[in-house]
């Protein structure tokens, strides 16, 4: 069975997968080199753990995650609910469950708990029916709702962009995707009216970040400096002056972009975007060849969520975005992000794992084709 | 379906790009100004201090240099407070005051500065966090108080706040060194720091001064001032041929290493800055006026009066009442009325004029700041009174220092000199003839006669040297009139006789075991004179010889010069026709008051002179 498993890999995937791994853990390793360098060990146990559980996941049938669709989105919804009432509040927000052992964030569970109830929603479903889109904005709407009262602009605004780019995805028409961006703006007005001081000092700091340089703008230029002096070559692997003298804020967690940017150049930045691109593409013709339309979807739903992940790290990073949490995937320090990540990862393998069970003659074709 | 997997790729193929752009136009449109922004945050640019050029004196001996001690400052935030009370103990500061110092503001503030090394070892090894030693200069002067007053000090900040410091700061500060250090967010400085310009220690300047000199002149004034119990004094020796000042030294002294303990009043340089009445050393000068006119001659005889003299509604005394004197026996007798009446016979103009090309009533310009030019009002307001009075010394105020070059004029046979304390300084001065040097050898001789036995100033000639010098006592002058009870008491005068080497000026404050020049402060120049002569080479002698062509007549109260019989009674005019070996016709009685030929200093022996008395 392992051995017929191996045949089925998808090896380019792998080999992105160990790139990044690569990649992350150099990246971490400069930015942690003259701080506290456990922390490094910390990510390289992680990276352990998440490579077993990606093997492990290879096994699970993905007919099993369709059954767990329900359960997982409900347990998410059902934590998310409980945060207001027993979370612990960090940083003005009401965002972490203690589970006793590790603290635990349910919004982070639930992106990935709402693509897998999406993409088993419209599985059977076409988008272009109004009662269902309607019940997928019902799906999204309900955590989305609670993680905007937490709160956190940032993961609401993530859980509703791969929400939509499922939606699209599942037939979605396009005119009615462009009547809710004529909506925007009333939408953006009403959201503005809801949102708490610090939210709406970050947007005007985004837009405008030399007006507050010591306050919510430091970080932002901070980062800017470090990218920008960096070059095209960079100033060498742990020569960046920024991160060493500590003006960058977060170094290790959401602006670990910078250092990369500082030490490796354009050059760098190139190739961690061209090796994004790679792992996107990866994905995405995986999904072109998946046996089942959950499967597709479900592969479409991962690659939204890891290119979210990217364009609004770095687009915050790099002064394009507001500042909201989000780490940069498998290069950012923490471990249940690369962990579900890693996951993610695996699921997509047993995509493609399952899209090979037949001989190329028997296949019927993909069902997304 | 196809169709819809390639819409939601492009749009992350456009994400990416835009996030590529983004990149890019970081790079290379903002490179530049994020790189010199990065810079500008991570480097500091500090100047760091030269050390200042040393002074020296004449010898190059040390006077003033700068030395590297450590100084200590903290990083305000960092600072842990548990530590507080350790810390000021060793700095020996109470621990309030150094939490002032720490709240004062954010970052960077100075703890101690010009701390003791072991100190700063101690500070050291505790190895605080935020604190750091930094070096500094501190100026060091090896003489302490003895040059206190010349040399003035330098301030923390590296400049000099008094004296030569401060008048030749420009010339002694070095090039300030640039030093950049790369500092972290919090504003702390990286070790290893580098040099963008070394700094240049500043350039040497030797003074006039004599080290030697300085420290006999300082203790002597020291030693005057205490016995006679004064509130001050100052000194100046001068080279009377160039001007230089071999020493300046001022009482109260102070200590520059370490001035903040002492009053600002005890920095100041008396001899240049503070002015006095001259009283009675002001008449050689009356004299020399009255010889350069031409009215008189040195044995011109003028009646003082018995003491009591009336100018306008004004009457001037004599302490001592004679009748007739010579010009010599003026000086020599210190008689007001003597002065008065060739002032008076002079005129206010031509005094005042003589006095101006003396050196008073203006600044000396000898480049140390703080100077006083004295007072010398103008002629214009001078009535027949003032006129008399400025004769003996009073209603004019003079500096010691011009009374040295003053005095220095005389000593040197007539030429002007300009004062200075820097030996750079003197090079292209031109030295003007301001007296004869006939007037300058008649007025050295009856200075000495006022040094003799009988002399008011016997008290400052050192065993085996012969002296020239004047004294004077002044009441001191304040708002309304003079002071009853506080005097000047002042001696200025020159040695040797035979080549006057040093000019030395002695004046005492308000002395209290005694008011007089000749009493307080005449020893003190016997104690300098004694001392400095022969270090400068100059031997003492057993036996006086005369170089001078002055004979000592008619029981020695009297001295003549060969040039003239005017002035003479009908005996010592033929004592004196004997002793140049001339033949002598003699007309009337009384006092020689003409004389054929006029000029007598060429004739050789056996010629005729004819003389008329009281004609």
């Amino acid at each position: 069975m392992i051995f017929s498993l191996l045949r089925r890999l998808d090896y380019p995937l792998l080999l992105i997968l160990l790139a990044l791994f690569g990649v992350g853990l150099t990246t971490l390793y400069a930015a942690v080199y003259h701080g506290d360098f456990a922390i490094w060990y910390k990510q390289l146990v992680f990276w352990s753990v998440g490579l077993l559980a990606f093997s492990f996941v290879c096994f699970i049938p993905l007919r099993v995650l369709g059954l767990l669709a329900w359960p997982t989105y409900l347990v998410s919804v059902l934590c998310l609910a409980l945060v207001p009432v027993i979370g612990d509040v960090h940083m003005g927000a009401r965002r972490w469950l203690d589970l006793g052992v590790v603290n635990f964030q349910p919004s982070e569970l639930m992106k990935w708990s709402l693509i897998l109830m999406l993409s088993f929603w419209f599985a059977t479903r076409e988008a272009v029916q109004w009662q269902n889109v309607f019940m997928a904005v019902v799906l999204a709407g309900i955590p989305a709702g609670l993680i905007a009262i937490q709160p956190d602009l940032g993961t609401t605004l993530v859980l509703l962009m791969a929400a939509a780019a499922l939606v699209v995805a599942a037939g979605f028409q396009w005119r009615w995707l462009l009547a809710a961006f004529g909506a925007s703006p009333v939408v953006l007005f009403g959201l503005w009216q809801t949102m708490h001081d610090y939210q709406k000092q970050r947007v005007l700091t985004f837009i405008d970040p030399q007006s507050d340089p010591l306050g919510s703008g430091y970080h932002v230029i901070q980062s800017s400096i470090a990218i920008g002096s960096g070059g095209l070559f960079g100033k060498g692997f742990l020569q960046g002056t920024q991160g060493r003298l500590h003006f960058l804020p977060e170094q290790h967690t959401d602006f670990i972009f910078a250092i990369l940017a500082e030490e490796g150049g354009l050059i760098a930045i190139s190739i961690l975007l061209l090796l994004y691109w790679a792992l996107l593409w990866r994905i995405l013709v995986i999904a072109s060849q998946a046996s089942s339309r959950f499967s597709g979807l479900l592969c479409i739903g991962i690659a939204s969520i890891f290119m979210l992940y990217i364009f609004v790290n770095i687009g915050m990073v790099s002064g394009l975005l507001p500042v909201v949490g989000v780490p940069l995937p498998f290069v950012s320090y923490g471990g249940s992000a690369l962990l579900t990540m890693i996951v993610a990862l695996g699921i997509v393998m047993r995509v493609a794992i399952e899209s090979r069970d037949h001989l190329p003659w028997q296949r019927h074709g993909s069902p997304l084709a | 379906m196809r169709r819809r997997l390639e819409t939601v790729a492009a749009f992350m193929v456009l994400g990416l790009a835009l996030l590529m752009i983004r990149a890019v136009d970081l790079h290379w449109l903002q490179g530049d100004a994020l790189k010199a922004r990065a810079d500008r945050q991570q480097f500091r640019q500090y100047s760091v201090n030269a050390p200042r050029g040393p002074i020296v004196d004449r010898n190059h001996r040390v006077l003033s240099e700068s030395i590297e001690v450590p100084s200590v400052g903290a990083l305000a935030e960092e600072f842990p407070a548990e530590l507080l009370p350790k810390v000021a103990e060793v700095l020996q500061q109470t621990p309030s005051g150094l939490a002032d110092k720490l709240k004062q503001r954010q970052g960077f503030v100075w703890l101690a500065r010009q701390m003791t090394p072991t100190q700063a070892e101690t500070i050291e090894q505790m190895n605080i966090p935020g604190v750091r030693i930094e070096h500094e200069w501190k100026r060091f002067h090896p003489l302490g108080p003895e040059t206190g007053h010349i040399l003035g000090f330098v301030g923390l900040d590296n400049h000099g706040l008094e004296g030569v410091e401060r008048s030749f700061d420009a010339f002694l500060q070095g090039v300030e060194g640039l030093r950049v250090v790369q500092r972290d967010a919090r504003g702390l400085a990286l070790p290893g720091s580098k040099w963008l310009q070394q700094p240049k220690m500043g350039q040497e300047l030797a003074l006039t001064i004599d080290a030697n000199i300085q420290s006999i002149a300082y203790t002597a004034l020291a030693n005057g001032v205490h016995k006679s119990e004064a509130k001050g004094g100052s000194v100046i020796v001068m080279n009377p041929y160039n001007g230089e000042v071999l020493a300046m030294a001022s009482w109260p002294g102070y200590n520059p290493n370490n001035f903040r303990h002492h009053k600002p009043g005890q920095w100041r340089n008396r001899a240049i800055t503070d002015v006095f009445e001259p009283g009675s050393a002001m008449k050689p000068f009356t004299i020399a006026a009255a010889l350069e006119s031409g009215k008189w001659h040195a044995n011109s005889r003028i009646d003082c009066e018995n003491g009591e003299f009336r100018v306008a509604d004004y009457v001037i005394h004599d302490d001592h009442p004679e009748g007739w004197l010579t010009l010599t026996g003026i000086l020599q007798r210190s008689s007001n009325i003597g002065a008065a009446k060739l002032a008076l016979g002079l005129g206010a103009e031509q005094l005042h004029q003589f006095l101006g090309t003396l050196g008073f009533g203006k600044q000396s310009g000898i480049s140390i700041g703080g100077e006083s030019s004295g007072i010398l009002l103008s002629d214009k307001r001078w009535g027949s009174v003032e006129t008399a009075n400025i004769a003996f010394g009073q209603g004019i105020a003079v500096t010691t220092l011009q009374m040295a070059s003053a005095f220095s004029v005389l000593a040197n046979g007539g030429m002007s000199v300009q004062p200075h304390i820097v030996a750079q300084q003197n090079s292209d001065e031109q030295q003007l003839r301001v007296i004869k040097e006939s007037t300058s050898r008649k007025v050295i001789s009856m200075l000495e006669a006022a040094t003799s036995d009988e002399g008011t100033g016997h008290r400052a000639v050192p065993d085996g040297y012969r002296i020239a010098g004047k004294t004077g006592t002044a009441q001191k002058a304040h708002s309304g009139g003079y002071s009853k009870d506080s005097f000047t008491a002042v001696f200025a005068g020159m040695a040797p006789v035979e080549h006057p080497e040093v000019v030395i000026v002695v004046v005492v404050d308000e002395p209290k075991t005694s008011i007089y020049g000749g009493a307080v402060a005449a020893p003190v120049f016997r104690e300098i004179a004694a001392s400095t002569l022969p270090y400068l080479g100059i031997p003492p002698q057993r036996h006086m010889p005369s170089e001078w062509n002055v004979y000592q007549v008619a029981g020695g109260d009297a001295l003549y010069d060969e040039s003239s019989f005017n002035g003479l009674s009908l005996r010592e005019a033929y004592q004196l026709a004997e002793q140049r070996g001339l033949a002598l016709k003699a007309y009337g009685h009384g006092w020689v008051t003409r004389q054929s030929p006029k000029d007598i200093t060429e004739l050789s022996a056996g010629s005729v002179v004819e003389v008329w008395l009281n004609e």
